[in-house]
């Protein structure tokens, strides 16, 4: 397609001004005063900037506002029109490919405004000798603030962009080379997006991370790097809890559940290190607070699976699924405001406080018993090995006669590993480590899979017993969850038959050995 | 990408006045347009001031031996481009004549462009040839602007029996809306007010307007410079119906 945008930096607005009238000396120009203003998106934890994507909305005339969207530098061929109270969740933007490349992108998460641009311009046209406009300017000095606060806006470096215009690449280079070689400006650009973010409430990009890396030195003291781990947990439970009882999206509640049932599992693993009264409390309160958190997640996971779910039935049937979503709609509802007033609750405040206080105190010399003191590293190994071991055990005696119930304390079993090995995961070859979490995973992906089946035929059979069949709408509903059950029974039946052979990779000789490598003298 | 000429086999019916401003408005709304100037008079280029002259002329053009994007320029409006024409085109139809399969040649190059564009209209030249029908196989709708006289209609009369003839117009849409309307005529009043005859009548007429006229003075699309006037709300209109009519 020829020449693309160059864009120039200035010192300040007297040398932005004396630069366009050099240009208005040497060409023919017209020029007019424009604004641009311009509000960026991104999702909490920052998808579309991590993938090197910029989505911001312009204001067009009628109400509405013009979606753009950038990845890598490159425009997203077309933008979308829609009224700004739209932009939110990707199923809530007008269908089309737009909405379906930026769902894949940002999945179940709201779209939140970032950054707010606001701009004067000067846009210069140059002019050829039939008053034909072949290269635009625009100069302009632009201001970032987030989006809706009434503070002034924090001035940005003046900027000017030069664009061609299709099919004048000669005027382009011209225009360009003046401006280069004889005004001696220098490229660049002021990326107002990652300038303007920190003054948001969200920090700078990339800034939250739900599953934080935590650097360890292996020689640490076993507590001492605990609570760094305890630390880092805290500060993901705390960054959502606004956005769970707020209830922006589904993301903000399982962000803070994962963190809490980490810390509680890293308590669990490690209770050898710590005096022994002084977990007792906390490991009451955690589980409370696992536990009011649990009904509206498990909602959530109902409502997001619903659109898979229907479409597994025959078109024709789809529909017949509304009452069952309305039900659920309702029932997320009502566990979302009790799990809103539980953490707005003084109970909510002082478990935050005094775990706040645990996790940054000192460690106090005399309570601390000798385990403490073990190197991080050498700690970490044992805490692996044994899970490990568990593993192991309990799923060599799971045949195929097995109880359900042996299985789901074998995926307990799992989780537990999983997170002693991601806790640490630090202080090992990233490339060993990332393998063995593999492993792990695909055998989790199982148990998980056949838990799901099994409790989502719980829920929904619970569900149809409840719509009841007093009318011709809840009839077909209850039919079409009939026809659910069918396939979720025979999802449940392929992963309890998939099982023996996932367990049998996971505890091959290969495997085993690349675990008691990785781990050393612990792993007996 | 949507494919809309504005044809006529009469001339000075309103088609490059017609054209401009619905390009104009295309790509206003959001969608990147091309304008493919195919008149030999030229006057969509001149109205977009742009030069009429396309390096290597027409029928290199149609051969296909220079790509047809190296003769694409920028319009003074985002998302507008323009395809020029030059007063070669006059022999474009001979230039056909000598190539294989002419009727589908201009699909054929219109499939270069795809991906690149959501709307591209063709301002073609007034006549039944060749080339008019390689447009009409190219299209998925034909704009009929159409003054409201005996004749017009008469003439539009004949272009349906042109297109049922072949089955290869088939796909294209006829949708011809009055253009130039003037409403102290009286003949234009009646045949207006009885546009029930024609089911695939656009609803909305364009008024008689010096404004229009003076698009070639002002070098510039009217909804650009007069917005608010009769003609271009007109327009506006216009756009949103073939919008809905002809989907994308």
């Amino acid at each position: 397609m020829g020449e693309s945008e160059r864009a120039y930096t200035v010192a300040d607005e007297a040398a932005l001004a004396r630069v366009v009238e050099a240009i208005g000396e040497r060409f023919a120009t017209e020029g007019e005063r424009t604004s641009r203003r311009r509000v960026y998106y991104d999702t909490f934890d920052w998808r579309l900037w991590r993938a090197n994507g910029r989505l911001w909305s312009e204001p067009v005339p009628r109400g509405v506002v013009r979606l753009n969207w950038q990845v890598e530098g490159r425009p997203w061929p077309a933008m979308l029109e829609v009224a700004p109270e739209r932009i939110g969740f990707a199923q809530d933007l007008p269908p089309g490919p737009f909405r379906e490349a930026l769902a894949s992108s940002i999945e179940m998460r709201r779209l939140l405004p970032m950054v707010e641009v606001r701009a004067e311009s000067r846009l210069v046209r140059v002019l050829d000798g039939r008053r034909k406009t072949v290269v635009r300017l625009i100069a302009e000095v632009p201001g970032v603030r987030s989006p809706g606060s009434r503070r002034a806006y924090r001035p940005l470096d003046p900027g000017l962009v030069v664009q061609p215009v299709r099919g004048y690449a000669k005027e382009f280079q011209r225009v360009s080379r003046f401006l280069e070689r004889e005004l001696e400006l220098d490229e660049g650009r002021v990326d107002e997006f990652e300038v303007g973010a920190p003054l948001g409430g969200h920090g700078e990009p990339g800034s939250y991370a739900s599953k934080p890396s935590i650097p360890l030195e292996p020689s640490m003291e076993a507590d001492e790097a605990l609570r760094e781990i305890l630390r880092a947990l805290l500060k993901v439970v705390e960054s959502n809890r606004a956005g769970t009882a707020a209830d922006i999206d589904s993301e903000f509640l399982h962000d803070f559940r994962v963190a809490v049932r980490r810390t509680r599992s890293a308590l669990r693993l490690t209770k050898a290190i710590w005096p022994k009264p002084a977990l007792v409390p906390f490991r009451k309160e955690l589980s409370w607070l696992g536990k009011v958190t649990g009904p509206t997640r498990d909602l959530d996971v109902y409502l997001l699976e619903l659109p898979r779910l229907a479409a597994s039935l025959p078109e024709s049937a789809r529909g017949d699924l509304e009452p069952l979503r309305r039900l659920l709609e309702a029932r997320q509802a009502a566990a979302q405001a009790e799990l809103a007033a539980a953490l707005g609750s003084r109970r909510y405040r002082r478990l935050m406080d005094s775990w706040r206080r645990f996790v940054e105190a000192p460690e106090d010399e005399a309570d601390r018993p000798p385990a403490a003191r073990t190197p991080i590293a050498r700690y970490a190994d044992k805490v692996i090995a044994k899970a490990h071991r568990r593993v192991l055990e309990r799923g060599a005696a799971i045949s195929d006669d097995s109880p359900p119930k042996a299985l789901h304390r074998l995926r307990i079993d799992c989780k537990e590993l999983r997170y002693a090995m991601e806790l640490f995961r630090a202080l090992y070859p990233p490339k060993k480590i990332g393998r063995l979490i593999r492993a792990l995973k695909s055998l989790q992906e199982n148990l998980g899979s056949f838990n799901d089946y099994g409790v989502q035929q719980q829920m929904l059979g619970g569900l149809a017993d409840e719509l009841g069949t007093s009318d011709r709408r809840s009839t077909a509903a209850v039919m079409a969850l009939g026809r659910l059950l069918d396939k979720l029974e025979l999802g449940e039946a392929n992963e309890r038959a998939g099982f023996a052979q996932r367990f049998a990779a996971f505890s091959s000789k290969k495997t085993v050995k690349r675990f008691r490598l990785m781990l050393g003298a612990e792993e007996a | 990408m949507r494919v809309l000429a504005l044809y006529n086999i009469k001339g000075g019916v309103g088609k490059t006045s017609s054209a401009a401003n619905l390009a104009y408005l295309a790509a206003r709304s959001g969608r990147r347009t091309l304008l493919w100037d195919l008149d030999p008079q030229a006057a969509a280029t001149y109205i977009f001031r742009i030069r009429a002259k396309v390096k290597g002329g027409g029928k290199r053009l149609l051969k296909g031996d220079r790509e047809i994007e190296s003769a694409i320029k920028g319009t003074d409006y985002e998302g507008l481009d323009l395809l020029p024409a030059e007063f070669s085109y006059r022999k474009m139809d001979v230039a056909l004549g000598d190539m294989k399969k002419p009727a589908r040649r201009i699909a054929w190059l219109l499939q270069t462009l795809e991906g690149e564009y959501d709307d591209v209209f063709l301002d073609c030249a007034p006549s039944i040839s060749l080339l008019s029908e390689s447009v009409f196989v190219a299209s998925d709708a034909l704009l009929v602007p159409t003054i409201p006289t005996t004749l017009s209609l008469r003439m539009l009369g004949r272009l349906d029996r042109h297109l049922a003839k072949h089955r290869r117009f088939r796909r294209v849409e006829v949708l011809p809306f009055f253009c130039m309307v003037d409403c102290r005529k009286k003949l234009h009043r009646e045949i207006t007010a009885d546009s029930g005859s024609r089911q695939d009548l656009l609803a909305t007429t364009i008024p008689y307007s010096s404004l229009v006229e003076k698009m070639a003075v002002r070098r510039a699309p009217v909804n650009s410079y007069a917005g608010w006037s009769a003609p271009a709300q007109a327009y506006e209109r216009l756009w949103a119906e073939i919008d809905r009519r002809v989907p994308a």
